[in-house]
């Protein structure tokens, strides 16, 4: 922790910021943050613009000690020309507010493709022509390369993404994306709004991740205005959120084999996430779970006749699951499709700060319901997978065994649920008004890694300022490195292991 | 895997019988389509999804379509 002490000490600290301190510091200490993250002594979780500001969001892993850091000014000492995650977050940060990060080596707009009529959205707004600004791919220089352009729209029924690859014959010499195509302004639309209809946006930020969402932003909201939310809440919460991540690693390891052509493993994994849909839609009434988690608690009620449905679901997959490992295990032309493609390296992991199973299965450990320790996380049995091949197949075998581990916490939440207060009000308490300028940050861990929320709210209760970073954003650049030498036809392999959000990235 | 196909084959399919709607209904549905496709297309509809600013909740959705409940 001393690395990060040392450069709290060194800022003005900011009243009214919970969970986590914010230090607004100078120039000089901003760069002595830059060389903790240079120096791996700290992992970059979110660096982000405000009006006239910058804050950068830093993690200490060792202690799991998070401190934001704030730079004032129009332009500020750039993070990404010593460490490169945070390049495309600066490139935004010039997209959406025209501030400088000083000596950026990557000045090319990020998220901003000049349709939108206006530049510089949440600064000082300027009217744009609106035409498309052409974009200058990296140069790629060799004899007998070809490039093939794929996307943005795909073949298929997927978010829209450019991938451009440079390929020596079958084999992938660099692939660089191009995103920003459903850059949808949401945090322009959290300016100004009540904090109900901010939550209804943060639930809209990625749908496979709504819950995780809604519970990032309720969490950032409540340490922000000091509140408690009803213990049995607390519990159903983490009942959805581990509902959302058994269906979606359901999906995904389906989805995965359906690559290799393996449609068998795609309809029975299709099947078990169907089943796990249907059981959230008996018990909260949405297959997805949206708007369930409220700031101040939760929206829905588990009605007492449908913890039946939980436990049918439990029983289901932990009938039919094994045989399905099994055969993932046992087919050598599945096999041979995911084991030692797309390897990413667990330094890249470590510098990225990749999160969930991207950064699990290059053998980092961080999962932010240990790290941040959220309720009721505290008080239930889990483990967190981690392994370290960082191919495609350690990737599976990630979400194989945290879907095990969420059969077991939703087992476990089902029998210990607290019983409500009172038939009113004990899901949802009220918020109220601060009367003062209020800060709130929080990190949730979602299925495919950590949501980080800041959240400012004036003393009118309305949202000043709500940032919300997707894991995507440190694990997008990471699949440009590990495609790098595997060929053109892993790529589908590769992308899925990753399943990176367009959406949540692009905002 | 030799036994999960078997098992499969001896057992009742997952699928479920689409909705009966009023055959009625599903002719007046039918035609009304027809006449905007051709109207604003010029010929009979087909649908291709494009995503331009969904939260992926709608593709998900899409896709389960697919899965072995509806098999569309």
């Amino acid at each position: 922790m001393a690395a990060l002490t040392d450069i709290a000490t060194k800022g003005r600290q900011v009243e009214g910021h919970r969970p986590w301190p914010r230090v607004v510091v100078t120039k000089e200490v901003w760069r002595l943050a830059i060389q903790e993250l240079v120096e791996a002594r700290a992992t970059l979780l979110g660096l982000w613009g405000d009006t006239g500001a910058a804050h950068m969001a830093l993690l200490d892993e060792a202690s799991s000690d998070i401190l934001v850091v704030t730079v004032e000014g129009r332009e500020f000492p750039s993070v990404g020309k010593l460490h490169p995650p945070a390049i495309r977050l600066e490139r935004t940060i010039r997209d959406l507010y025209g501030m400088n990060p000083v000596g950026l080596p990557d000045t090319r707009p990020w998220l901003d493709h000049g349709v939108w009529g206006v530049k510089h959205p949440l600064g000082a707004r300027k009217r744009s022509s609106g035409r498309p600004a052409p974009y200058a791919f990296l140069k790629v220089e060799g004899e007998a390369l070809h490039q093939i352009a794929v996307g943005p729209v795909h073949a298929g029924i997927i978010e829209p993404g450019h991938f451009r690859f440079t390929a020596n014959g079958e084999t992938v010499v660099r692939l660089e994306e191009r995103l920003g195509y459903v850059h949808k302004g949401i945090e322009s639309l959290m300016t100004g709004a009540s904090i109900d209809k901010a939550a209804r946006l943060a639930g809209r930020v990625s749908g496979d991740s709504t819950v995780a969402y809604a519970l990032a932003f309720a969490r950032a909201v409540e340490a922000a205005l000091g509140v408690e939310v009803p213990p049995r809440a607390v519990w159903l919460r983490a009942l959805m959120a581990e509902l959302e991540r058994l269906a979606n690693h359901f999906g995904d390891i389906g989805a995965i084999c359906n690559d290799a052509s393996f449609s068998l493993m795609y309809a029975e994994c299709g099947i078990l996430r169907e089943r796990t849909l249907r059981a959230s839609n008996a018990c909260f009434g949405h297959r997805l779970m949206r708007d369930r988690v409220v700031p101040g608690g939760v929206a829905a009620e588990l009605p007492t006749d449908r913890v039946k449905d939980l436990r049918a679901l439990v029983e289901t997959v932990r009938r039919r699951f094994p045989e399905l490992i099994e055969i993932y295990d046992n087919t050598a032309s599945l096999q041979d499709r995911t084991v030692t493609t797309g390897y990413l390296s667990p330094s890249l992991a470590r510098e990225f700060g990749a999160g969930g199973y991207v950064g699990r299965a290059s053998g980092r450990a961080f999962d932010a319901r240990k790290a941040a320790s959220y309720p009721p996380y505290g008080e239930l049995d889990f483990t967190v997978p981690v392994f370290d091949k960082g191919d495609v197949n350690a990737r599976v075998w990630v979400r194989i065994r945290e879907i095990e581990q969420s059969l077991g916490l939703i087992e476990q939440i089902v029998e210990r649920l607290p019983e409500g207060v009172s038939p009113e009000g004990a899901l949802r308490v009220e918020l109220g008004s601060p009367g003062e300028i209020r800060e709130g940050v929080a990190l949730v861990e979602a299925f495919r890694g950590d949501v980080l929320v800041s959240v400012r709210i004036d003393a009118d209760g309305t949202i000043a300022r709500c940032h919300l970073r997707d894991p995507s954003w440190f694990q997008w650049p990471l699949l440009e490195a590990v495609i790098e030498g595997n060929i053109v036809a892993d790529f589908p392999l590769c992308n899925k292991s990753f399943n990176c959000s367009y959406s949540g990235h692009d905002l | 895997m030799r036994r999960l196909l078997l098992k499969n084959l001896l057992r009742h399919p997952v699928t479920e019988a689409a909705p009966q709607p009023d055959d009625a209904a599903l002719a007046e549905l039918a035609a009304s389509l027809d006449r905007a496709a051709r109207r604003k297309l010029g010929r009979s509809l087909a649908i291709r999804e494009v995503d331009a600013g969904s939260c992926n909740g709608c593709e998900l959705e899409i896709h389960a379509l697919n899965n072995a409940f509806y098999d569309l």
